[in-house]
């Protein structure tokens, strides 16, 4: 029998998952709480054990399934999830121990497999003469104080104990059931001796009857009579009761032998599911010599999952010898695998030594070779395994920038390592990232959130750690900082009136409303107020300049009246205002005798200003007011007031001199 | 009977008559072509307005009468039909100022251009405006 590596691979993860499968694997007892039933059954030849599996929703974590391997994609399932066996992180880093794990002692180690390798010739069929069984029993407990055997002999030796007992209890039965024989044949013959008298007893009656004896001897007869027929029920009744002893006897000297031919089989399996190879080989040989009856077939339920363990994955029905076979040929391909580790490390072949290594370590984890193995060498493909679980992991949480500097530091290090893979896929997300970044960037220009959103989404989703997000985002948080700064600024100036200070930093706060159109009409109406307040000052400069403050004043005062607040211009209108105090005081006085109602005397002082300064529009626009009030125009006249007696109420009527 | 002769004035008493009415007309033209009823004469009987004190106490001199005589420098709003205001520059003293005077629609047939110098008689009216009473040329 061959094995297949997807034989050895089930047979490796069946350890790393050790409580949940070894409960179903051993085939222990019923688990009634769970609604599970195992039973037993023997049929003439085989032993049949059945495992039903317990319904899901009653199982606990982790399950009691048996995972299934399927060779083509390396992946296992089990208890609803799926392992990849040469690319799962707890498979990665009990390898990755195992090569950072010192040698064991090579004597001792050599100490102890001398010890299993006496047992086996103990064992062995073509030894003759002594007691084999009893000799290689009796090595077990000095094979299970070496470290490396984790007591596994000692559990061996328990398991044979039980046997012995059952073995030793069927004997007993078997003694007790040949008493009860040889009672039962001394019934019988009882019986046959009663029923002999009894046929006499009647021959004599009868011919005793023929001669005319007396009434008397006929009543003695009957009496005799009735007393054997009571004898011979006596006899039947214990004659059954020895059948039923001895048909219970039977059944239990059968019980008995399956009990122990089950759980030493299940020894074995448990031997196989914990790769300890020469225990298992050491089992199958006492088994043959524990069980002489020739029985060694497994017979496991189609469908159960010890059968999608056992019997689909060795391809055949599993007997204790195809065990041990399979025991010996796993052994032989560790051995193997190690040596084509050893020639690959040679290479530099790093990748490859490391798959043959992992292979053969998850198979045979404690078989002489792989665990005598020097660390020098295994040291060599420690840091290629270090550099291809970084590297998953890279590309698992899509550290793009660190996976390339990974590949390129194995591609240097390892001559057989297909760094294509990994390389296009690292090309290919980066790319879209990038390429994403720049569109969000192009969306951004354009003031394009939404697209903005979305293009940075995809830039994140395919490469999260790209550095570029990074600066993007912190680049996107300034301006957006930026922007919410200069708009409080600009609503503070606004709200100081501070034309001027907005008038200077224009470009920026131009630029921080282009999404605000509110503010944006707000800042284009200031900017066009200060723009224009800006002419105004030159011209007023200008008109001082050429000695006409009262032109300038008079100018700046009505700039004042929008721009109010501005410095500027508050500057210049005081420094206009000392040069043309009189002017100034006597148009302030003939606005306040306007507005008192004085209106003569107001115009009076209008036309004393326009003394002063003849071309004054102040006291121009005095004067048409007051003489507006006194003697409308023709032409301001309201329509009809020509016409005498048609007055409109609103309009105050002009004043009658006459 | 005889009737007795009307009679009448004799001619004497009708020449004394005669010559007697005569004097007394060429008497009252000539009291009446005197100075005594001239506007120079009624402008004459009020007092020249004192600009500085118009200015500071307008407010008292409300209904008062005054004379002004100055430059007309602004026709500052005429009316065909409703008078029209002036600007009188007046010079009193040191003091120089324009002041605002109404002249009532009743003087539209005087012709009153820039730079003509007049006398006005003007009342101190209602709000504190000038309004020409009289005026006459100077």
């Amino acid at each position: 029998m061959t094995p297949n590596y997807s034989n050895l691979v089930i047979l490796s993860a069946l350890l790393l998952m050790t409580d949940g499968e070894c409960t179903a694997q051993v085939l222990t007892g019923p688990d009634t709480a769970g609604g599970a039933t195992s039973t037993t059954s023997t049929q003439p030849g085989n032993t049949t054990v059945v495992n039903k599996t317990p319904p899901r929703k009653s199982k606990p974590f982790l399950g009691t399934d048996v995972p299934v391997f399927n060779p083509g994609t390396e992946i296992f399932s089990w208890d609803g999830q799926n392992w990849n066996v040469t690319n799962n992180r707890l498979m990665r880093a009990r390898f990755e121990k195992y090569l950072n794990t010192q040698a064991d002692d090579e004597s001792e180690d050599e100490e102890y497999r001398l010890l299993i390798r006496e047992i086996l010739d103990q064992l062995s069929p073509h030894k003759t003469g002594g007691r084999p069984l009893q000799d290689a029993v009796a090595l077990l407990p000095r094979a299970s104080r070496y470290r490396i055997d984790a007591n596994l002999c000692d559990s061996l030796s328990q398991a044979i104990l039980g046997v012995y007992h059952g073995q030793k209890n069927a004997a007993a039965l078997v003694y007790t059931n040949a008493a009860l024989e040889r009672e039962k044949k001394g019934l019988h013959w009882n019986v046959e001796v009663a029923t002999s008298e009894n046929l006499i007893e009647e021959a004599e009656r009868k011919r005793g009857g023929a001669k005319g004896e007396g009434k008397g001897g006929g009543s003695q007869n009957t009496g005799k009579a009735v007393s054997n027929t009571g004898r011979v029920a006596g006899y039947f009744q214990r004659l059954a009761e020895i059948e039923a002893m001895k048909l219970a006897n039977k059944a239990k000297i059968g019980i008995s032998e399956l009990q122990a031919k089950v759980e030493y089989q299940a020894l074995i399996l448990q031997f196989a599911v914990q790769r300890r190879w020469e225990h298992v080989i050491i089992a199958s040989r006492m088994y043959r010599r524990l069980f002489r009856d020739g029985d060694g077939i497994i017979e496991i339920k189609e469908g159960s999952d010890a059968d999608k363990m056992l019997a689909k994955g060795l391809g055949v029905s599993p007997t204790v010898t195809s065990l041990d076979m399979f025991a010996n040929e796993i052994i032989r391909d560790v051995d193997e695998g190690v040596r084509a580790f050893e020639f690959l490390v040679e290479k530099d072949e790093l990748e490859s030594a490391s798959k043959r290594l992992a292979e053969s370590f998850f198979v045979g984890e404690y078989l002489p070779r792989i665990r005598t193995l020097a660390r020098d060498s295994k040291q060599k493909v420690q840091r290629f395994v270090q550099d291809a679980d970084a590297l998953l992991s890279a590309m698992e949480v899509r550290d793009y920038k660190s996976a390339d500097e990974i590949v390129e530091r194995m591609r240097n290090g390892a001559k057989d390592f297909n760094y294509s893979k990994a390389k296009a896929g690292i090309q290919f997300y980066t790319n879209m990232s990038n390429s994403s970044l720049a569109q969000a960037k192009i969306a951004a220009q354009k003031s394009d959130m939404d697209e903005y959103s979305r293009q940075m989404q995809m830039a994140i989703e395919a490469w999260p750690l790209n550095p570029q997000i990074k600066e993007q985002n912190e680049l996107f948080a300034s301006v957006a900082d930026v922007q919410v700064t200069t708009l409080n600024q600009l609503d503070t100036l606004l709200s100081q009136n501070n034309h001027r200070e907005i008038m200077k930093q224009q470009g920026r706060f131009i630029a921080a409303v282009q999404n605000d159109p509110q503010r944006k009409e707000q800042l284009e109406r200031v900017l066009g107020g200060a723009m224009e307040l800006q002419f105004t000052l030159a011209k007023i400069e200008g008109l001082s300049e050429k000695k006409d403050p009262w032109g300038a004043w008079e100018m700046a005062k009505e700039a004042a009246t929008d721009s109010g607040d501005d410095i500027e211009l508050n500057k210049l209108l005081t420094a206009l205002t000392l040069k043309v105090t009189d002017f100034a005081k006597i148009l302030d006085k003939a606005k306040t005798l306007e507005d008192d109602g004085h209106s003569g005397m107001g115009l009076t002082y209008y036309l004393k200003a326009k003394r002063i300064y003849p071309n004054s529009v102040y006291a121009e626009r005095g004067i048409r007011r007051l003489l507006d009030g006194i003697l409308p125009s023709s032409e301001s006249l309201p329509q009809g007031e020509s016409a005498p007696g048609r007055k409109t109420p609103a309009d105050p009527a002009p004043l009658n001199f006459d | 009977m005889a009737r007795r002769a009307r009679q009448g004035l004799s001619p004497t008493q009708m020449t004394c008559i005669a010559i007697g009415l005569a004097v007394a007309g060429i008497l009252a033209t000539l009291i009446f072509n005197s100075n005594s009823f001239s506007p120079d004469n009624s402008m004459r009987s009020v007092s020249e307005l004192d600009i500085t004190n118009y200015i500071r106490s307008g407010n008292s001199m409300g209904g008062t009468v005054w004379r002004i005589t100055g430059t007309i420098d602004e026709k500052l709003r005429w009316t065909r039909d409703r008078g029209q205001v002036v600007s009188v520059y007046i010079e009193q003293g040191a003091t120089r100022e324009s002041l605002p005077v109404i002249v009532p629609e009743k003087f539209k047939d005087l012709s009153i251009n820039v730079g003509d110098r007049f006398t006005f008689k003007v009342e101190v009216a209602e709000k504190q405006f000038l309004v020409a009473r009289e005026l006459v040329r100077s």
